[in-house]
C-alpha cells in the first residue's frame, strides 16, 4: 500500500467511525438546512471545513501552532452548537454578511478548531516526512465527509417526504415547511448533544 | 405534532450515552534493514496507552504515567508484534532501546539478519487489547523500496508481507 493510500484510509476511517460523533454531528448541523438540489452549495461548505482543518492540522504537525487539548475539546462542541443555532436563527442567508460566501467562511473557521482536535493526536506521530501523510489523511477525511453528507441527504429526503405525506393527510403538503421542520428537528437534536459535551468538557 | 417530534429528538439526544472526545488510536512503526543486515523496527506509541496496556490495566487512571519496565515491554511486544522469515519461522525481536519524549515512547527492536527478506511477514497487534479502533501503521524501507502497512483489529491476526 502506498503512503498516500494508507493515511487516506486512516482519515476516512476516522471521520466515518460512528464513535467520532463530534465531527459527524458538526457535518449534520452544516447540512441540515439544505435540500437535495442545493448539494453543490453543501459540498462547497464541507470542502471549506476541510480546508480549515487542513490548515490547523498542518500548522500543529509542523509545530507552528500548539493548542491545549482541553480547550480544543471544549471548542469543538461549541462550534456544533453555534452551527445548529445559526440554522435556527438565520432565516434569510442571502442578505447576511458576505452573502453566499457566509456559510463556507464560518465552516472554514470552525474547521480550524476541528483540525486542532486531529492534530493533538497526529502531531507526535508525524515527526518527519509529513507532506504525503498529511495530504493523504486530509483526502481521506474529505472523502469520508462527502459520504456522511450523502447519507445525511438521503435521510433528510426521506424525512421530508414523510413530513409532506403527513401534511398531505391534513391537506397542508408544503415542501418548504417540511425542510423547516426537518432543519428544526436535526438542529435541536444536534445542539442538545453538543451542549452536554460542552458542559462535560468545560476546562476552567 | 411539532412539539412531540421535538420532545422525542431531545429525549433521544439526552440518552445516557456519554460520548468522549474522538481520539485517533494510532501507532507508527518504521521497519528497515540496518547496515549489518539486521531488521530494525522503531515504534512510536503514546506512553499513557502503552503503559496501561503493558500493565494490563483497562483504564489509564489518574496516577502519574510511568514508562513501563523493559522486561514488561519486551513481554508485551513479544506477544503483539511478530516477525516471521521466508519459511514462516518467528524471528526473535530484541528490545534494544526505549526513550521518552513528552507523551511519546520510542521503542527500538532489532532482529538478526534474515536469510532472505522475500516471504518475510509482520503482524502488529500493539494496543488491539485496548482499543477496537486501533490502527497500527508500519512504514517499511527495504532495498530503497518504501511501502506502508496498515494493521487494524479486524485483520490484525493476518501477517502482512514486508
Amino acid at each position: 500500500m502506498s503512503e498516500l493510500l494508507a493515511f487516506g484510509t486512516l482519515g476516512f476511517r476516522h471521520i466515518t467511525d460512528p464513535r467520532g460523533a463530534d465531527h459527524i454531528l458538526f457535518l449534520l448541523a452544516l447540512a441540515a438546512i439544505y435540500r437535495f438540489r442545493d448539494w453543490r452549495e453543501c459540498v462547497w461548505v464541507v470542502t471549506a471545513f476541510t480546508i480549515g482543518h487542513s490548515v490547523t492540522l498542518a500548522l500543529a504537525v509542523t509545530g507552528a501552532l500548539v493548542l491545549p487539548s482541553a480547550i480544543v475539546e471544549f471548542l469543538i462542541p461549541v462550534t456544533i452548537v453555534a452551527t445548529a443555532l445559526e440554522n435556527l436563527i438565520v432565516r434569510d442567508r442571502s442578505t447576511a454578511i458576505l452573502g453566499r460566501r457566509y456559510r463556507p467562511v464560518f465552516a472554514g473557521v470552525f474547521g480550524l478548531v476541528h483540525g486542532a482536535g486531529f492534530a493533538n493526536y497526529l502531531r507526535s506521530l508525524f515527526v518527519d516526512r509529513i507532506a504525503i501523510p498529511l495530504f493523504g489523511f486530509n483526502l481521506g477525511l474529505e472523502a469520508g465527509q462527502l459520504i456522511v453528507i450523502a447519507l445525511a441527504f438521503m435521510t433528510f429526503a426521506a424525512a421530508d417526504r414523510a413530513i409532506m405525506a403527513i401534511g398531505a393527510a391534513s391537506r397542508r403538503p408544503d415542501d418548504r415547511r417540511a425542510v423547516r421542520l426537518r432543519t428544526l428537528a436535526v438542529s435541536v437534536g444536534v445542539m442538545s448533544v453538543a451542549a452536554r459535551w460542552m458542559l462535560e468538557r468545560y476546562p476552567w | 405534532m411539532v412539539v412531540r417530534a421535538l420532545a422525542l429528538v431531545i429525549a433521544l439526544a439526552g440518552s445516557p450515552t456519554r460520548a468522549d472526545f474522538h481520539p485517533l488510536h494510532t501507532t507508527l512503526a518504521e521497519l528497515s534493514i540496518a547496515q549489518d543486515g539486521g531488521v530494525q523496527i522503531v515504534l512510536r506509541v503514546f506512553v499513557d496507552d502503552f503503559s496501561a496496556a503493558v500493565a494490563g490495566r483497562a483504564t489509564i487512571g489518574s496516577a502519574p504515567i510511568a514508562t513501563p519496565h523493559d522486561s514488561a515491554t519486551a513481554r508485551y511486544l513479544g506477544a503483539t508484534m511478530v516477525l516471521t522469515d521466508g519459511s514462516g519461522r518467528p524471528v526473535a525481536l530484541v528490545l534494544t532501546n526505549m526513550r521518552r519524549t513528552d507523551d511519546l515512547l520510542w521503542i527500538t527492536l532489532r532482529a538478526p539478519a534474515l536469510r532472505t527478506v522475500a516471504g518475510a511477514r509482520l503482524t502488529n497487534r500493539v494496543l488491539f487489547d485496548r482499543w477496537d479502533d486501533q490502527v497500527n501503521i508500519v512504514q517499511t524501507t527495504i532495498g530503497g523500496r518504501r511501502q506502508t502497512l496498515l494493521f487494524t483489529k479486524r485483520d490484525g491476526t493476518t501477517p502482512k508481507a514486508i
